[in-house]
């Protein structure tokens, strides 16, 4: 018993393991006697994640505490010392002590291989274990950090609100990275969960862990990983279902656990925007990228695009600046020049279609301005019956070429996914290869023959992801209206699911390791 | 404002599902609905520290009946290590005492040696064959890949020879059925070029070509000679050019040959077919003048069985040519499965085909590799799938039968859930399917072979000189 209460690095916990259910259980069943007492609250629910994080990765909690020591302390004194120069200093201190822990745990290995590889000495690797969370409550101390420094927010007083904003054990794993200013202010409210919040919250629960368990490991697990394991094994067509694949499987176990986390959340009582927003239905990638974890590239753009100086300082350093964000979110994502190279082809992509826009914002302009100029052709313009037809026929061309644009995004995005999960460029290469060079169209039934399950739950995630979203909505209303026997039904029927599907030999959900 | 509030439906829905789920954890909730078995939902067993599967090792039976001679059978026992390989020839006459002997005259510089390495999957791409080529050639000498086909789906992928080929060929296999026109090569492949007009003899006409490039590697950098294996054909309408020369395809026999390249080295070579008539072409072969060449012949979903399929002409034909010391069969993780317990008909299959290899090629030794570890998945945890030891039995079996000899893979990786080590231990020699060995994995295989070969090799000069 008593091993199963202490940390284990072969299984740690996750919102998707059996130890989770009787863990939440446990807080709810508490939840309810003391919510009410503001500071009882506090110390109750960081203790819960203090725990939590100890269960996830062990003694690597100590970390949590201490950045969370050092960036109370350093915010309150950005705020309180008066000349711009300190304040300066101050903020390059904390920066240095949070990228620095970040770097040392999460890139010393990268560096280490570069100065190998390049000649330049032989060290041996630290193979260190990164610290679970690591990635995530670093960037939420830098924005709040941040946010003191340029005078947005005023830092919290007392250290215990801090930590558990820090701490706060849905979001912790795999974020959404929470935003100081969004949060805090909702620690010492009144707690209130209506009946929309526990019905909005079962269905991103549900939705959660149909999309983490039930879509994405059973994908990842039955056909994507064989193909990333070895491409060359396989024909280009299943190694394009592969890449496929691996679009819903990255985005079903990132949005499942996000989802999971804001549905948890709002049944305690607090709010936590949305992390994605049915991204792959984007029709450029700009659009993309507002939908797509959104939570830390909106972090990038206010935090490294806008320090870097966005689009105030000219087109060329726009685009820099475009660049820059983006390699180094790439970086975010793991210690690999692969995901450099990620990153910087989403960079270019967005700088192209940055380019796009302001063309087309040009010419539209332009023709607007002729058509204001000579109003006199504006009346001239033909009647109504005549205008009705055109109109009807743009409107079709207009979603035709609104539709080859989701495609193309899509087909963008699936490209630079290769290179983000392929174990080596190589391996990345290969995949191209297969594909462009060796498709084997004729494998296409003895592969859905082979993988008939696989393919009908990716079809399944497919059509959900690209059902419109009032639709959903309306499906979000109806679990709201539930009775809750109808809830718990709901979630008993979905968890039952997820057994069937789960594999006790845990998948590691695959922004764990970043 | 409290009357809205429903945090407490929370606490109420969590308490319910957990009592619900601790229920449905003291029955066997597990049901069928047609084929598709639900499941125990057992929240419990996260709790509970002891695993579901209790891990017994498998013991490997020795066989024993009236068709297995007896001295056959103390042979077996008599190995100390499971993983080493059991010569079941007798004492007077060792099945390997072809491929030894080969050997043997090899290193005294006096003829080459030849293996054929016929295998599935595991194989492909030129794996564990590159591997045990290579320290063959390290120690006995030799240059080149040895025999190739001419299409391949797996060219991409293969390190040891750069291989492209127009897409015009015909490709037949032994598990095509539709076959009274063709005849399969050793490989299991027959190929057969696009038929032109005239037989113009220019490299640039639309008939078939196939090109092999050498790699920037130890022994794989050149190439010396330069062989075509080709079944009969008519006569002078049909020609092939290499190394800016035409030969003519007029063979009668069975498997004829044509040293396109001879004696000096080249880098790439491309073979330009202008055939007016079906040409059945069977492979290249790539070698130098001396040592050992091991030929990879896989075939991809194969159990071994089909090799009865290649005509006895055919095999002899080639082996008058090539004149192979060993034929290696490493087949079984594609008979393996788990809902089988009765193998005995891939007995009585495997048993033909090594009498028909024998009948074929009463000169060579052969040896039957066993199929490796495999796992299943069962509630969760990978464990060796139970069909792989009766896979195995079946093969050592055969081997008992037949008198030749037996490497037991199985044994040698590490015998029971040693898959389940090989793609989860800190160096991964084996793919998440839980079946392939990577390239990694391939070579430590390749290496094992190569040293319980050579403990018997040893043991056989011993006894010679």
């Amino acid at each position: 018993m008593l091993e199963q209460l202490t940390y284990n690095a072969k299984d740690p916990l996750l919102f998707n393991s059996g130890f989770f259910l009787f863990f939440i259980f446990i807080f709810f069943f508490f939840y309810q006697f003391l919510y009410k007492k503001k500071l009882t609250r506090v110390i109750y629910f960081t203790i819960f994640s203090l725990y939590f994080f100890y269960k996830a990765c062990g003694f690597y909690v100590s970390l949590i505490i201490i950045s969370a020591i050092v960036d109370f302390s350093l915010s309150n004194w950005i705020y309180r010392v008066n000349t711009p120069a300190k304040k300066k200093a101050l903020l390059f201190f904390s920066v240095i002590i949070n990228l620095g822990l970040l770097c040392y745990f999460k890139y010393t290995d990268l560096f280490i291989s570069i100065i190998n590889d390049a000649q330049l000495g032989r060290l041996e690797p630290l193979n260190l274990v990164l610290p679970i969370g690591i990635s995530f409550y670093t960037f939420e101390n830098l924005s709040y950090t941040i946010d003191v420094y340029r005078g947005q927010f005023k830092p919290v007083t007392s250290f215990l609100d801090y930590l558990f904003f820090l701490s706060f054990f849905p979001k912790l794993v795999m974020g959404p990275i929470v935003r100081a200013s969004d949060f805090i202010p909702q620690i010492r409210q009144d707690i209130l969960v209506t009946q929309q919040d526990i019905g909005r919250g079962l269905y991103l629960i549900l939705g959660g862990l149909f999309k983490k368990i039930v879509i994405s490991d059973f994908i990842y697990v039955n056909f994507v990983q064989y193909i990333f394991d070895d491409p060359a094994r396989y024909s280009g067509i299943e190694c394009l279902f592969g890449v496929y694949g691996y679009a819903m499987v990255i985005y079903c176990d990132f949005s499942g656990y996000s989802d999971m986390a804001i549905g948890m959340a709002q049944w305690m009582g607090f709010k936590i925007p949305m992390n994605f927003d049915l991204p792959y239905q984007s029709s450029s990638i700009t659009e993309f990228w507002r939908r797509w974890h959104i939570s830390l590239s909106s972090w990038l753009r206010d935090y490294l695009y806008i320090a870097l100086g966005g689009n105030r300082k000219g087109k060329i350093r726009l685009y820099i600046n475009l660049m820059l964000t983006m390699l180094l979110g790439g970086l975010w994502h793991g210690a690999s020049l692969k995901f450099v190279f990620w990153g910087g082809m989403h960079g270019v992509a967005l700088a192209i279609d940055k380019m796009i826009m302001d063309i087309r914002k040009k010419f539209f302009n332009r023709r607007q301005e002729s058509e204001v100029r000579s109003p006199k052709s504006n009346q001239e313009l033909p009647t109504p019956d005549f205008r009705l037809p055109t109109s009807k026929l743009s409107n079709l061309t207009s979603q035709i070429s609104h539709l080859l644009s989701i495609v193309f995004t899509f087909h963008f995005v699936c490209f630079c996914w290769i290179f983000f999960k392929a174990n080596t460029f190589d391996d990345a290469i290969i995949i191209i290869r297969q594909i462009t060079g060796n498709f084997n169209g004729k494998a296409f039934i003895p592969m859905m023959q082979a993988y008939t399950a696989v393919f009908a739950v990716m079809g399944i995630g497919y059509l959900i992801h690209f059902t419109p979203k009032g639709m959903q909505l309306k499906l979000e209303n109806l679990v709201t209206d539930m009775p809750v026997i109808g809830k718990v039904a709901l979630l008993f029927i979905f968890i039952w699911l997820a057994v069937q599907v789960k594999q006790a030999d845990q998948v590691m959900p695959i922004y764990l390791q970043f | 404002m409290e009357a809205l509030n429903r945090l407490r439906q929370t606490a109420l829905i969590t308490l319910v599902i957990v009592l619900l789920l601790i229920l449905l954890s003291l029955t066997d909730s597990s049901f069928r609905l047609g084929r598709y078995k639900f499941k125990r939902v057992d929240l419990l067993s996260d709790i509970k520290t002891t695993g579901l599967y209790r891990k017994s090792p498998l013991s490997g039976r020795l066989l024993t009946d009236s068709v297995i001679r007896a001295d056959s059978i103390t042979r077996a026992a008599f190995k100390a290590d499971p993983a080493s390989v059991i010569d079941f020839g007798s004492d007077s006459l060792p099945e390997l005492r072809h491929f030894f002997e080969s050997l043997f005259q090899t290193q005294q510089k006096q003829k080459k040696t030849r293996i054929g390495y016929f295998g599935d999957s595991m194989i492909e791409g030129d794996l564990v064959t590159q591997d045990l080529r290579s320290t063959l050639q390290d120690t006995f000498g030799g240059i080149g890949v040895g025999f190739m086909p001419v299409t391949s789906i797996v060219a991409g992928f293969r390190q040891t020879i750069l291989h492209t080929f127009s897409g015009n060929w015909q490709t037949y296999t032994l598990l095509d059925h539709s076959g009274a026109n063709h005849v399969l090569g050793i490989s299991g492949f027959d190929f057969v070029p696009a038929t032109v007009g005239t037989a113009d003899r220019a490299t640039t006409g639309p008939g078939s070509w196939v090109k092999y490039s050498a790699v920037s590697k130890n022994r794989l950098n050149r190439f010396y000679n330069v062989r075509l294996f080709y079944g009969s054909a008519k006569g002078p309408s049909n020609y092939v050019t290499a190394g800016g020369r035409n030969f003519s395809l007029d063979g009668t026999s069975a498997v004829n040959e044509l040293q396109l390249l001879k004696g000096y080295p080249v880098q790439s070579v491309q073979a330009a077919f202008q055939c007016q008539d079906r040409v059945n072409v069977f492979g290249f072969s790539l070698e130098g003048d001396s040592g050992v060449y091991v030929d990879n012949f896989s075939f991809r979903g194969n159990s071994g069985m089909p090799l009865t399929k290649i005509p006895a002409d055919i095999l002899s034909g080639i082996n008058s040519r090539l004149d192979y010391g060993l034929i290696i069969l490493h087949y079984g993780v594609n008979v393996v499965n788990e809902k089988v317990t009765d193998f005995s008909w891939y007995e009585r299959g495997m048993t033909e085909v090594v009498n028909h290899l024998k009948a074929a090629m009463p000169n060579t030794s052969i040896l039957i590799i066993s199929a490796g570890d495999k796992s299943i998945r069962r509630d969760g945890e990978y464990i060796t799938d139970p069909s792989v030891p009766l896979v195995i039995d079946i093969q050592k079996r055969v081997a008992q039968k037949t008198d030749v000899a037996f490497w037991n893979l199985y044994e040698a990786m590490g015998g029971y859930n040693s898959m389940v080590k090989w793609v989860q231990g800190d160096t991964v020699l084996a793919n998440k399917d839980y079946t392939h060995p990577n390239f990694r994995g391939a070579r430590k295989i390749a290496d094992l072979l190569y040293k319980h070969l050579m403990t018997e090799y040893k043991t056989y000069v011993r006894k010679k000189v």
